[in-house]
């Protein structure tokens, strides 16, 4: 069985070495369009334009997919086609990131925890190539999607400030609301909970020029970034209960362990067929998340206020 | 130099020296007052519980 690799940006070339394992080859849609890939194949898009006509090429083909990608309106239109990956017994993996990705695993952990899941809030610390540095910049200026007491609001970009802290060494940073698809997979695997926000980390200079094109050029490397996922609800005995984990690492190689994981459980066949979003219930998460510590990310929980003996 | 403009030289010195006077008097107050509690705390210990920890994944699946 063969992993094709689509992309050979930061992410791309991580997971290439992280796979260096299995056999890995790479694929260029440019310069061919129809994958050659066959049944039990898996596929990992980490390329930077659209995941879905391509991924649609592969479910053709009987071959898995993962797909590696931020994009609200992307993740919606890989959803629906979970049908072509069921017809054929495959699996279409939406969103195996960092956020979404990560988080969702993370989130599945705690809910694990509790009897209830009422809120789940995320937030996310830095970027990993040119491409997500660009896709970070105009998020800050769309509308932002939240599901708010059992219903979607649209909130703007760059609002909704809270103080997030992340493990060190990032600590503390100020985040805001932004355009990207963690809320509407979180739904997917989490529609018991009532409210699901997702932030990112900005700076003033971030939110003041992000309805602007980029000022300079984005660096080729963000450095280390971070994830914080927060799920609250109640315990067996009812009282409530708010449980935290983060994750501190370079974006680029959280995404790259993340997708790695699902590829390995994808190849190996311990995913459902069909669309398949990180959290989901149908997932061994413990199993994905062994995965992704296997591939070096260290995963840490919050278990509350330092203090002295 | 007239008369009056040596006195009024010797005026604004004085104040000068009133001035560096009051500030060598307060940092040796505030010396003093940091060299007590240099010597007078513990120190402290680091904390002991709470903040970020690695996190314990279970084995295998409960279910």
């Amino acid at each position: 069985m063969t992993i094709w690799l689509v992309g050979d940006g930061i992410v791309g070339r991580r997971l290439a070495r992280l796979l260096s394992a299995c056999d890995v080859r790479q694929h260029d849609p440019r310069r061919e369009p129809t994958p050659i890939a066959r049944p039990g194949d898996v596929a990992v898009l980490a390329h930077p334009v659209e995941h879905a006509p391509l991924a649609h090429g592969f479910a053709l083909r009987g071959a898995s997919v993962v797909t590696v990608g931020d994009d609200f309106d992307e993740a919606a239109a890989l959803l629906e086609l979970a049908p072509d990956f069921e017809s054929t017994g495959a699996t279409l993996v939406v969103g195996a990131a960092m956020s979404p990705g990560l988080s969702g695993l993370l989130a599945r952990h705690l809910a694990q925890q509790l009897a209830v899941v009422d809120e789940i809030h995320v937030a996310l610390h830095g970027t990993a190539g040119p491409h997500c540095a660009r896709t970070y910049h105009r998020s800050l200026s769309r509308r932002s999607h939240g599901w708010h007491d059992d219903e979607w609001v649209d909130y703007l970009g760059g609002s909704g400030r809270e103080l997030c802290w992340f493990p060190e060494p990032v600590g503390a940073r100020d985040c805001y609301r932004a355009d990207f698809a963690d809320p509407l997979l979180m739904h997917v695997a989490f529609p018991e909970a009532h409210r699901i926000s997702a932030r990112r980390s900005a700076r003033r200079r971030d939110r003041f020029t992000a309805r602007l094109p980029m000022l300079s050029a984005p660096h080729a490397e963000g450095r280390i970034g971070a994830l914080r996922v927060e799920v609250r609800g109640a315990n067996a005995a009812g009282s409530r209960e708010c449980l935290i984990v983060g994750v501190a690492e370079l974006v680029g190689t959280a995404t790259a362990a993340t997708a790695a994981a699902f590829t390995v459980m994808a190849l190996a066949g311990e995913l459902p067929s069909g669309a398949v979003v990180a959290g989901a219930r149908d997932i061994d998460t413990d199993a994905v998340l062994r995965h992704v510590e296997s591939f070096g990310v260290r995963l840490q929980e919050f278990t509350g206020v330092p203090q002295g003996a | 130099m007239s008369p009056g403009g040596a006195a009024a030289a010797g005026h604004y010195a004085l104040a000068a020296m009133k001035i560096v006077r009051r500030v060598l008097a307060a940092l040796m107050m505030a010396g003093i007052a940091a060299a007590g509690i240099r010597v007078k705390g513990r120190g402290g210990t680091p904390p002991q519980h709470g903040g970020w920890r690695p996190l314990e994944l279970p084995d295998r699946r409960a279910s």
